[in-house]
């Protein structure tokens, strides 16, 4: 199958357009209408693990304290599974089931708060069919919610200026003031929300876009006091995984921490993309666990293109072995 | 020009510069840039051609000679400060070619860690205007120009250019240009003072040419420039270094990003041909690598600079502003080109910090 670019910029547009909404709503949490400002002191968990308590653990996308003993766990489904796929659409509402608990870990006090929001966020195309699913699960236990459960959309305007705008369409939440303004609509500039450089959020992203972001912005600054080799015509920088994900985490991702934060990405999207890598020949394995090292050169035309055209050419090969070796054999094999 | 060799401090250097008078082709040819390093230090890695350092009191010069095809290359540069932080006079008495094949050479060689100042076209004519005053019983006359105009696409050749020689007034000169769409690369200058149109007509007055690279080149006068317009242009050159400046995400605070908005008097991303005309524009970019990740309804490039690795995310979020989010490894120099290349192949804004 032919190479086709504008599909994987599709797929990184969505996984952006997913980390602008999850920006967009912990801007929205953590502002402050009085002061007119970003309150950064409101923790805020990406992939964060709660105790349940049953003993159980569970991780929303997404956890914010917006006050000492109120909180918000969110869950973000841009787009929210077809109507023909009920069972999936039922698992969304069961996954949220599992954050109506008291929830342990939450920030200060040892872990607890008095009470929690869930939300799930989804483009607002899907918002109508969750709610309408929701409806539908009137009197099952994936449908009865002790706990408030609102239903946010998130849609793009690119008018004179680009806005991403969190809509409520269902549900309630503690701060009778936040639901209703998230009712009424709250558009946000892409630019504060593009300022905060998040890149990643709880959710394996497209391997080029990986590929890329580590090319061009990571190794650049590991490349600093190494030196070209001009034999073989690449500058060798050694790197481990845990160094590059924690430079992805610090720069374009949300930070572990002693609080419970697991932090994003995780390592293991970044090993898989280090592996891409020496499979194209642009690294090897270097000595320890973990280790590489990449043979850093510039790359001419569209970097992301280039590294998408790559990758899709390795999976071919990779698939065509995988047939070559699992197909049965024919009366021709021993001629 | 070996007597000025003998010079050894900065202040009796440019005193004695002031007072020379250079016959064609020679002229007092002088170069604003911004380093945060020695750039005599710099030559010694980076010079593409054989030159001496030679350390003098509070300044140093470079001697160069050197065969270059059927050509002798030979002459002595100047490297001053200009009493702001990491700004410097790089100065030579020598003919244009000399110049442009040798010291002009020299200092894009040592890109990016000496970046020359960009100049807009609201900056030259203001250095334009603090030349105009420093002869106030003469009048400055335009008496050259090379200008360019951006073409609309489609076409092969991306500009119209034209070197003109002329005889105006500065204002008809800029009102011209500003009617047709123009914009200047560098203008000469000089001065004439009324009821001596039959003798001298000049009077001993100088000529002189100001480039929006940086460039200033004088036939005399040196003393009355260096304290108007050098130091007006040094003072731009150290307000866009201090702009450009700690822009990478590895300096600032909680490693924010420090991003530079450029925005312009009206809409210029009104439609699709817009965005696309933008992003092939800076998919042309020399010496850059550049992806697009969104090129419809919003504008989102990376740029790379392939000499320092420098990185710097483009967005067109609002049709009248280009913003610019320097990344881990932002230089000064870097930046400065993206913008430098955006004012003149696209349009020319206001920069800011938008937030």
């Amino acid at each position: 199958m032919p190479y086709e670019h504008a599909s994987l910029l599709r797929e990184i547009n969505t996984y952006e357009d997913t980390v602008w909404a999850i920006v967009a709503f912990i801007l929205e949490c953590r502002w402050n209408p009085d002061g007119q400002r970003i309150d950064e002191t409101i923790p805020v968990g990406v992939g964060r693990v709660f105790r349940k308590t049953d003993g159980s653990d569970v991780t929303p996308d997404l956890a914010i304290q917006r006050r000492a003993t109120q909180g918000v766990v969110a869950e973000v489904k841009a787009a929210f599974p077809p109507e023909q796929a009920i069972d999936r659409r039922d698992e969304v509402f069961r996954q949220l089931k599992t954050y109506d608990d008291d929830l342990l870990r939450w920030w200060g006090n040892n872990g607890q708060i008095e009470r929690h929001d869930i939300v799930l966020l989804t483009h607002d195309t899907h918002v109508v069919e969750a709610c309408d699913h929701l409806n539908g699960l009137t009197g099952r236990d994936i449908g009865t919610f002790e706990r408030n459960l609102a239903i946010l959309g998130f849609y793009r305007t690119d008018q004179r200026e680009t806005f991403i705008t969190l809509r409520k369409h269902s549900g309630e939440f503690l701060d009778p003031q936040f639901g209703a303004k998230l009712r009424r609509g709250v558009p946000i500039k892409v630019v504060h929300i593009e300022a905060q450089q998040k890149k990643f959020y709880d959710s394996r992203p497209p391997i080029p876009y990986v590929l890329w972001l580590l090319w061009h912005l990571i190794f650049p600054i590991y490349t600093e006091g190494c030196s070209r080799d001009a034999r073989k015509g690449y500058t060798p920088i050694e790197v481990t995984k845990d160094r590059v994900t924690g430079d992805l985490q610090r720069f374009y991702g949300f930070e572990p921490d002693d609080t419970g934060n697991r932090g994003t990405p995780r390592s293991e999207w970044v090993q898989e993309a280090l592996e891409v890598l020496v499979s194209l020949h642009m690294a090897h394995h270097g000595t320890g666990q973990g280790a590489y090292v990449i043979r850093y050169k510039g790359i001419k035309g569209d970097t992301l293109e280039r590294f998408g055209r790559l990758f899709h050419e390795r999976d071919e090969i990779r698939q065509r072995q995988t047939r070559r070796r699992g197909r049965q054999p024919t009366l021709f094999d021993n001629i | 020009m070996k007597d000025l060799l003998k010079i050894q401090t900065q202040h009796d250097l440019l005193e004695r510069l002031g007072r020379l008078k250079c016959a064609s082709p020679e002229q007092i040819r002088l170069s604003v840039v911004g380093s945060g390093e020695p750039i005599d230090t710099l030559i010694a890695k980076y010079a593409p051609f054989p030159m001496r350092i030679r350390e003098m009191a509070d300044y140093s010069v470079g001697v160069f000679d050197y065969q270059a095809g059927q050509l002798r290359l030979n002459g002595e540069v100047y490297f001053c400060r200009a009493g702001l932080d990491k700004i410097t006079y790089i100065i030579s008495v020598c003919s244009g070619t000399v110049w442009e094949r040798s010291i002009a050479r020299l200092l894009r060689s040592l890109y990016p860690a000496v970046a020359p100042v960009f100049l807009s076209q609201k900056e030259l004519v203001s250095l334009l205007q603090s030349a105009k005053a420093i002869f106030p019983d003469a009048r400055l006359r335009i008496i050259g120009h090379s200008r360019k105009k951006r073409l609309k696409t489609g076409t092969r050749r991306k500009f119209e250019s034209s070197r003109t020689r002329t005889e105006k007034p500065l204002e008809l000169v800029f009102k011209e240009a500003e009617e047709q769409n123009f914009w200047f690369e560098s203008i000469s200058f000089d001065y004439r003072r009324d009821g001596r149109e039959t003798e001298d007509p000049n009077g001993g007055l100088p000529s002189a040419t100001i480039s929006k690279y940086g460039t200033f080149f004088c036939t005399s006068g040196f003393d009355r420039f260096r304290y108007a317009v050098l130091q007006d242009m040094a003072q731009m050159a150290a307000r866009k270094m201090e702009f450009f400046a700690n822009r990478s995400r590895r300096t600032t605070e909680q490693c924010k990003a420090r991003p530079i908005s450029i925005s312009f008097d009206s809409a210029a991303f009104r439609n699709i041909d817009d965005n696309r005309n933008f992003i092939g524009i800076l998919r042309k970019m020399p010496g850059t690598s550049c992806a697009l990740l969104h090129g419809n309804p919003y504008v989102h490039l990376f740029l790379k600079d392939g000499a320092d690795n420098s990185g710097t995310d483009v967005w067109v979020l609002k049709d009248d502003e280009v913003l610019l989010i320097p990344q881990l490894k932002a230089s000064e120099a870097a930046l400065k080109r993206l913008v430098n290349y955006i004012f003149e192949e696209w349009r020319e804004g206001q920069m800011t910090n938008p937030m």
